[in-house]
């Protein structure tokens, strides 16, 4: 993807980004009794202490993985709306396939619950791109829908059925800790999720430059018919991207609990699918922009619900976020044509 | 029973015929979801402190029509991605609502208003005392009627009106439209803010049935009226004969947790699955239908 104006489109960019922070410069104070409490948290957010950095590193790492799931999408000219009910269920089926099997190598069960969770993420996109090269059932439709029914079945699930009755969280039962990964910056939650993560960004340039498939993904993205026109399968190329997404999706849940949570907790990763979204936007959907793309975004979460420990109340700020990012990254998409053609 | 089929219909009617509109001019309007809420948050908040209904709905079609004005303005003269566009519309509903309830309400939870007037209603003289229809004419709110009306107003209007061309033109060509001195944008802009009007519309119905407001009242009703306009084969009496279809499925699940005791929870998913269901099977009958067309050519 060769933007014909590369130092335009970023000047954009940081316009954006500089217009978000603008407007959480103003609007914190105003729902805050302490003003200059409040920005001081929100500027400094992860600067605090290593605690704050740690905590924020691993976040990173984790949205490096939600980005990535989005930017295959995009490159392959499909929408997948479905993101927040892939992670949740990447998580489910790694607490489940790990509590399942105790009696396997630390290791091997790691291997083995990231497969489960690709898979299981893989399966529900996947099933979304095969509808649609099928019947043509519109995928942002299709993929939203099932991802919404499958959070509040989740939700359901953590809740009831597989409530862990000892814990007065809506939470289920633990992971054993053979399974959990090494902590970097203890008591931080940074833990190696966020070096899987850097090496998914290299695994996702490679595959997106530097392979065939990749290739065809993207001229399939680009322009269908003429991606047909020079033979590539492009009915495959339904399927391919929004599999791939759903995975990486998976596997971002995945790591969320194997890390972090050590457990499948409700609403725990909440969110994670729109900030893909936000993130993949920011990156200018190239793997290689993704860090910078996950520090700014994380950057400005993490600041905002630091922020909001002074405030008189709390809330997600989480949404609010998102949308501005949105509405003003959005703005200088006009030279993107595998996003404009589904649009406008 | 169908009386109360047809005020869960309602909603999904209201939206989905102003969906027709964008749809019609080539827009996908996922934005939908995220105007009806807004629209039910200010027509609950108008109405609940002015004690005036007519107030409320003023302020909730206007602030809802307001929103997809300016998303679709934005999105439009910007080049934006339509889509991103609306989703951020979504994303804004859910945290602005929560800001603005605190802002003025000083909770985020549900707000109740101490005199929140009663939606009067009405029953239609002669059609309450046919005996099948009589369900879809006694003792409705005055929202259940207008949904009614505007079937046949969408139909007419897309079908027969010069203003239903440029839509179909904005959708299909847009240098037909050029060369008569249209601006495709302006017919765009105006469809996206008709969704405005009737999402605006199905939020206060919403709002008022319930007398109060509940956070996330929509909770996918938008997404569902988006599935409807396909279902409906984008035809308004489609999208009429879809709502309905919906209703009565919810129905049947609101019941069937009642007497299976399904868990509350579980039963938030089910709107969803079943729209998905749904979806599934009709694009999969279309597809046959488009097979079989063309084995007959």
């Amino acid at each position: 993807m060769h933007d014909t104006r590369p130092a335009s489109t970023f000047l954009s960019i940081g316009v954006a980004i500089a217009a978000a922070i603008l407007a959480m410069i103003v609007a914190l104070p105003l729902l805050s009794n302490s003003p200059v409490q409040t920005l001081y948290s929100f500027l400094m957010g992860p600067f605090r202490n290593w605690f704050y950095m740690g905590n924020f590193l691993n976040r990173v790492g984790l949205y490096i993985i939600a980005g990535l799931a989005m930017i295959i999408a995009f490159q392959g000219g499909m929408f997948n709306l479905g993101g927040e009910g892939q992670v949740y269920a990447g998580a489910l089926s790694t607490t489940m396939f790990l509590l399942s099997v105790p009696k396997l190598i630390g290791p091997v069960g790691v291997i083995g619950a990231v497969c489960v969770a690709a898979g299981t993420g893989a399966l529900i996109a996947g099933l979304s791109g095969l509808l649609k090269m099928k019947w043509n059932t519109d995928e942002l439709i299709s993929s939203f829908l099932l991802s919404s029914s499958l959070v509040y079945t989740i939700d359901y699930l953590v809740s009831g059925p597989l409530r862990n009755s000892e814990s007065f969280l809506l939470s289920s039962s633990e992971i054993a800790s053979k399974f959990r990964l090494p902590q970097l910056l203890p008591p931080s939650h940074l833990n190696l999720s966020l070096l899987a993560a850097l090496l998914l960004i290299g695994l996702g340039y490679k595959y997106l430059f530097h392979t065939s498939s990749g290739y065809e993904l993207r001229m399939t993205g680009l322009n269908r018919e003429f991606a047909r026109y020079g033979g590539i399968p492009i009915q495959r190329y339904y399927f391919i991207p929004m599999a791939l997404s759903g995975g990486l999706y998976g596997i971002a849940g995945c790591l969320y609990v194997l890390g972090t949570s050590f457990a499948t907790m409700q609403g725990s990763t909440s969110g994670m699918g729109w900030n893909g979204i936000a993130i993949a936007l920011i990156a200018r959907i190239h793997p290689l922009l993704l860090l910078p793309a996950a520090i700014i975004f994380t950057y400005l979460e993490f600041g905002a619900e630091n922020a909001m420990i002074y405030a008189d109340f709390s809330f997600e700020f989480g949404a609010v976020l998102q949308a501005i990012v949105l509405f003003l990254v959005t703005a200088r998409f006009s030279g993107f044509r595998v996003l404009r053609k589904k649009g406008i | 029973m169908l009386h109360s089929i047809v005020e869960i219909m309602t909603p999904f009617l209201l939206a989905g015929l102003g969906g027709l509109f964008t749809e019609g001019a080539g827009v996908l309007n996922i934005g939908l979801e995220g105007l009806m809420l807004i629209g039910a948050f200010s027509a609950a908040a108008v109405a609940g402190t002015s004690g005036n209904l007519l107030m409320g709905t003023v302020a909730g079609v206007g602030i809802s029509a307001a929103a997809a004005y300016l998303y679709a303005t934005a999105a439009l003269r910007l080049k934006a991605n339509i889509f991103i566009a609306a989703l951020a519309v979504n994303l804004l509903a859910i945290g602005g609502t929560q800001i603005a309830a605190h802002l003025l309400f000083g909770t985020k939870g549900v707000i109740e208003f101490t005199s929140f007037p009663s939606l009067p209603s009405i029953s239609i003289p002669l059609l309450s005392s046919i005996p099948v229809l009589k369900g879809f004419f006694t003792d409705h709110s005055l929202f259940v009627y207008i949904a009614f009306l505007l079937v046949p107003i969408s139909a007419w209007l897309l079908k027969a009106t010069p203003f239903g061309m440029y839509i179909k033109a904005a959708g299909l060509n847009s240098t037909a439209l050029f060369t008569r001195g249209i601006a495709e944008q302006r017919i765009k802009v105006l469809a996206i803010t008709i969704s405005g009007i009737t999402c605006g519309l199905a939020g206060a119905s919403l709002s008022f049935n319930l007398g109060a407001y509940v956070p996330n009242i929509t909770s996918g009703r938008g997404w569902i009226a988006l599935v409807a306009i396909f279902l409906g084969y984008k035809r308004p009496y489609g999208i009429f004969l879809v709502a309905l279809l919906f209703a009565a499925a919810e129905l049947a699940a609101q019941s069937a947790q009642g007497i299976a005791g399904a868990p509350s929870s579980l039963l938030l998913a089910f709107p969803f699955f079943i729209t998905f269901i749904g979806m599934i099977i009709f694009s999969a009958l279309h597809a046959l239908l488009l097979r079989l067309q063309e084995k007959n050519r």
